[in-house]
């Protein structure tokens, strides 16, 4: 037992890597003339330099909007996003959006798998956050079959502050490998299919702290 | 004569009996999932009109808006916020500062602007937003107030403040907020559910064990 402790404490650091690196999926490197971009640290950049280098094509994907976005006061994700590309000089023209409807997380890759096969002569690469990978591959392939999975590249991302070699030295790295781990095994422990999602209701929100909330 | 099971029986004996514990297990998992995410909401409703709502950090929309409706039903005259760290997208500007989305929310909420009192600590965890209402309250002696968080994580945040505050303490009520889409009764089913009840069991047991 006292053995295991000390073999645990003498190779932690490859261990925590290893735990890391379940949540990695990364085919960096293809150089796809299409990329969606989906999240990940400074995404916008390398989108913008992919953008320069090899005049590739973006997609944005149109979310559902949420509370913040309704009330005005942040933009929808996909105007945010072509800010920020403006703000790096990428041409409008380089940018569409993957579908004109929103799209939820889990309708993501079904959406992805209809454009590859509107675009059969294509492939493309996907920017998203480098622990959040694996998830998203899991995702992936519940929509696209063996063909279609090999014209998709995951290029995972990673964050300025931490990564799979240190992620255990600070508080948001722990989180973000805490989450991604349960993130992931919740999807290996479902279909994909998830319940209706309901929005509360002004009457649910004085139900909080009122005894007897007005109807 | 020696009427105990042999090696064998014992291990038959164990196998069935967590054979049992398991089927047992998942014919009742769903009242226990139910029961696990119920107890952790230990909120409750106001009694009375208190002088301010604090609005913990974490969540942008459900927490400010329940802050609002209490501070529109003139149950609250104040709502106190605090900031809270930087993350990259705020660094690189992409996105305003939680505290100032939490004031727009609450502005538009229809909540006046002189009502709102930024305090002047950035907070990490709830125990720094804990310490920061502690020292609020050593300052503004008497005040009582309403800690607005998320439903499932009240249990957490009325034993950190119980702590940070000690005998001010008692002039605090806890009010959980719900969250859209999941709830106690179903958390399990959601991705985003899931993860935050199982994340707050692992803080609580952190809290209880460091």
């Amino acid at each position: 037992m006292a053995g295991i402790a000390m073999a645990t404490v003498a190779f932690h650091a490859p261990l925590m890597r290893a735990v890391a690196g379940l949540l990695i999926v990364d085919e960096s490197g293809s150089q796809s003339p299409a990329i969606l971009m989906l999240n990940g640290d400074r995404c916008f950049d390398v989108a913008a330099q992919r953008v320069s280098d090899d005049e590739a094509r973006l997609m944005l994907v149109r979310g559902n909007p949420g509370r913040l976005v309704k009330m005005g006061i942040v933009p929808p994700a996909d105007e945010m996003a072509r800010r920020e590309l403006h703000k790096r000089h990428v041409p409008d023209k380089a940018v569409s959006l993957l579908s004109t409807s929103p799209v939820g997380g889990l309708e993501l890759p079904g959406e992805l798998v209809k454009w590859l096969l509107q675009h059969p002569e294509t492939e493309v690469d996907v920017l998203c956050d480098r622990l959040s990978s694996r998830r998203l591959d899991v995702l992936i392939r519940r929509s696209a079959n063996h063909d279609l999975r090999r014209k998709i590249h995951i290029v995972a991302l990673p964050n300025r502050n931490y990564d799979e070699t240190n992620w255990w030295r600070s508080k948001p790295g722990a989180m973000a490998v805490l989450n991604g781990l349960l993130r992931l095994g919740f999807q290996y422990s479902t279909a994909g299919q998830a319940p209706p999602w309901v929005e509360r209701t002004d009457s649910d929100l004085e139900a909080a702290f009122r005894k007897d909330p007005r109807p | 004569m020696n009427s105990l099971p042999g090696k064998h029986g014992w291990r038959r004996i164990v196998v069935a009996a967590v054979l049992v514990a398991l089927v047992t297990i998942w014919l009742a998992h769903v009242p226990l999932l139910q029961f696990a995410g119920r107890w952790l909401n230990v909120s409750t409703q106001l009694a009375a009109p208190v002088d301010d709502v604090m609005v913990l950090g974490g969540d942008l929309e459900l927490r400010p808006l329940v802050a609002a409706s209490i501070v529109r039903s003139g149950l609250a005259r104040r709502v106190l916020i605090t900031q809270v760290v930087a993350s990259d997208e705020v660094v690189d500007g992409m996105t305003p500062p939680h505290h100032e989305i939490v004031h727009q929310v609450l502005l538009r909420s229809g909540v006046s602007a002189d009502a709102v009192d930024l305090l002047p600590v950035i907070a990490d965890s709830t125990q720094d937003e804990a310490r920061c209402l502690s020292e609020y309250l050593a300052s503004h002696p008497g005040r009582r107030v309403a800690v607005v968080t998320s439903d499932y994580h009240s249990r957490r945040t009325k034993r950190v403040f119980i702590a940070a505050c000690g005998d001010r303490a008692a002039d605090l009520s806890f009010i959980g907020a719900p969250t859209d889409g999941f709830a106690a009764e179903n958390w399990w089913r959601f991705e985003p559910g899931f993860v935050q009840y199982v994340d707050e069991y692992l803080k609580l047991f952190k809290s209880l064990v460091l």
